[in-house]
């Protein structure tokens, strides 16, 4: 194959390239020193006389010095370096000569001795193409690269178009300070109001009538998607809900592809059977497992097709040896009358609605944090979900619907967490109106 | 300290673990500082034990192991994981011992069995991701793009329309920002039509900020309830603690006195 070698760094090109593939060197600069031939051209010999001189890499100016001369690149030097090369190695000229101090401190800057010195036995000596003459370029092309090397972009050529002025630092750290106390002095001082009554949003009504309308002993999959990082928000918002499945007399089946979440799912299940147990208008089914933990499931997002198509076989393979008897009788062959999706991220609702809701055409709740709701609503809009929590707020207005109440430990946590909440919000309302109004008062400058 | 906190004390142990550390993450509040880098540090190692233990006791014994050493014969599908997996294991292990290091010198043969090793490697990869990367996308088309687009009833078109316009919007302003289009440039379409693409293109950057904040607002709220969570948990452990019932026995005095 024809190959071209680069001029600066020696490396091997195709013929016909336009830069050089390590350096990118334009090769077509001066193509009748580049030497198209269908084998290497060798690399010149270095004559001894052109090892590293004090003076090479020294650069002109790019404005003149004091005396109004560029002293360390005479206008002799100039005119010799806009010279036409030389081809021939040995009648290197003073010309020549001076170029390649030019050159040698371009390369400088490359770092060239590194590539050059591959397999030589002379370190300190400059590899440099003799027969090549790669950089002949004007006194104003040098300069203009040196200016574009040392001197801060400019990003438009019209300076003034944008007037850009940096943002009003934004101090963090106070900023959760104040959060923080917002939030800490109620607790301390005992401030668990105003309470007021959360906004009952779209799919929480139509998520309870769902529950509370499946006859008892039916199976649902419970997907199990949050663990401890994000069980603060989700233990209560997942509360009512499981204590609702469990009155209900459902037999939830739970799944969870997060290493945490069987551990999690089973201290809430126990959380809310005991108080479920405190309360004598509640009668749990003795003759059975409460709950069927199925554990967890890996494989990601692919395995739940499979947990769609054939619940029995996907997870009897899976599931402990204690719940294997259970999973074998007739209700839990039977496909689950509903899927529940318990998730932090709304990532993992979408993989089920994406992976096995379409296999399996069971109705599916989603049961999410507050951060999943805005890019979930579309699902509730479009039909795939039949109900979805969302939040705190959520499950508050969802145990409200329940006549069951939960524990009393349990609803006075209920009520105080959102009085708290409450008073996080109002003190971010504060936050953003002083935030505003301190901008304003300093001539509104935009962040 | 008397005996009854002693007691406390010594059942709520792993409860007094969790005070501390979350005493520790919650110095994030002010930065990222060393009680917090070193809680984080502890809490990602602690995470990564437990999922090994986790995934040799709950997947490769029971799931893999224990089949094949009861009955080795026709678990073809069994042995096809095994080998698959053995195969991803030695490629990690050739990347972390015959890797080529800078400035080591490395032999020929050593070199080549990287390479190998690599090579073979790529086969398990590859399954994983393909079937990965086709799952998605199938999802993707038979979970979100089809349903949502058929879903939508007569009476909610312009609500579709709505939809579609902002949409639309939203790309023109990450393909084409504003600036571009009114900058002092050559026009090579008619006026309207760059005036139009100027509004649309304007409507999709305020689309975006919209949503953008009522992410930011829900995500918030979600952050709230963690940070109320955690502030009740060191709350309800304080109150257990032998200083707490010291500091109330008197503050009850002090009450009775006045």
């Amino acid at each position: 194959m024809n190959v071209m070698h680069c001029p600066h760094c020696g490396t091997t090109n195709r013929v016909g390239s336009n830069f050089c593939n390590r350096c990118g060197v334009n090769l077509n600069s001066d193509e009748r020193t580049v030497g198209a031939t269908s084998s290497p051209s060798p690399i010149a010999p270095l004559p001894t006389s052109r090892t590293r001189q004090p003076d090479v890499g020294k650069w002109p100016d790019a404005e003149p010095n004091e005396a109004g001369e560029r002293a360390e690149f005479p206008v002799e030097e100039e005119q010799a370096a806009n010279a036409p090369a030389n081809n021939s190695p040995s009648s290197v000229s003073p010309t020549a000569t001076t170029t390649r101090r030019l050159v040698a401190g371009i390369e400088g800057l490359l770092d060239p001795l590194q590539i050059a010195n591959e397999g030589s036995d002379q370190p300190e000596t400059l590899a440099l193409p003799v027969t090549a003459e790669p950089f002949a370029m004007s006194m104003e092309q040098v300069r203009r690269i040196r200016g574009l090397l040392t001197n801060d972009p400019v990003l438009l050529d019209r300076p003034g178009t944008v007037n850009y002025q940096p943002p009003n630092r934004l101090h963090l750290p106070w900023l959760m300070i104040l959060l923080t106390l917002a939030v800490a002095l109620p607790i301390l001082l005992d401030l668990f109001g105003p309470i007021g009554a959360p906004v009952q949003w779209p799919g929480v009504a139509e998520a309870h009538t769902l529950i509370d309308t499946l006859p008892a002993d039916t199976t649902a999959l419970v997907i199990w998607a949050y663990d401890a990082a994000t069980a603060g928000e989700m233990d209560l918002l997942a509360l009512p809900l499981v204590s609702h499945l469990l009155a209900r007399g459902i037999q939830p089946m739970v799944v969870s592809q997060l290493p945490g979440g069987p551990a999690m799912a089973q201290r809430l299940f126990d959380r809310a059977t005991a108080g479920l147990l405190a309360d004598d208008g509640v009668q749990l089914p003795a003759d059975r497992a409460l709950a069927i933990q199925a554990g967890y499931l890996p494989g990601g997002a692919a395995l739940l097709s499979w947990v769609a198509q054939d619940p029995a076989t996907a997870l009897t393979r899976h599931v402990p040896a204690s719940a294997t008897d259970f999973l074998r009788t007739d209700v839990a062959l039977a496909r689950p009358a509903l899927t529940i999706v318990v998730a932090a991220q709304a990532e993992a609702v979408q993989q089920w609605l994406e992976q096995g809701q379409p296999l399996q055409y069971t109705p599916t709740l989603a049961f999410t944090s507050a951060g999943a709701d805005p890019i979930l609503r579309p699902y509730l809009a479009s039909g795939q979900l039949s109900g979805l929590v969302s939040g705190f707020d959520g499950a508050f207005a969802y145990q409200q619907l329940r006549t069951i109440k939960l524990a009393v430990a349990e609803e006075a946590l209920l009520n105080r967490h959102l009085a708290l909440q409450n008073w996080g919000h109002f003190a971010v309302l504060l936050l953003l109106l002083l935030g505003n109004l301190a901008a304003w008062g300093r001539g509104g400058t935009r962040g | 300290m008397d005996s009854v906190s002693l007691a406390l004390l010594g059942q709520d142990w792993a409860l007094w673990i969790a005070f501390l550390f979350s005493l520790l993450l919650c110095t994030l509040l002010a930065g990222n500082y060393a009680p917090a880098k070193f809680a984080q540090y502890l809490l990602v190692g602690v995470s990564l034990g437990y999922l090994g233990v986790l995934l040799v006791q709950h997947v490769l014994r029971p799931r893999l192991f224990t089949p094949l050493w009861e009955a080795p014969l026709g678990q073809w599908r069994l042995w096809l994981g095994l080998l698959l997996g053995l195969l991803l294991w030695v490629a990690a292990a050739g990347q972390l011992w015959l890797r080529p290091r800078p400035g080591v010198p490395s032999s020929n043969r050593r070199q080549n069995s990287h390479t190998f090793l690599q090579s073979i490697g790529v086969i398990p990869t590859a399954l994983m991701l393909g079937v990965s990367v086709s799952a998605v996308l199938l999802g993707l088309l038979q979970g979100s793009l089809w349903p949502q687009f058929w879903s939508t009833s007569v009476a909610e078109s312009l609500v579709s329309v709505l939809v579609l316009l902002l949409t639309t919007a939203a790309l023109l302003h990450w393909t084409m920002p504003t600036s571009q289009l009114t900058a002092d440039q050559p026009v090579y379409q008619p006026w309207w039509l760059q005036q139009l693409l100027v509004w649309w293109g304007g409507l999709g950057k305020r689309a975006l900020w919209f949503a953008a904040g009522v992410i930011f607002a829900r995500l918030l709220a979600a952050h709230l309830s963690l940070l109320i969570a955690r502030f009740q948990f060191l709350l309800l452990t304080f109150q257990k603690s032998w200083l707490w019932q010291v500091a109330d026995r008197i503050w009850q005095l002090l009450v009775g006195w006045a």
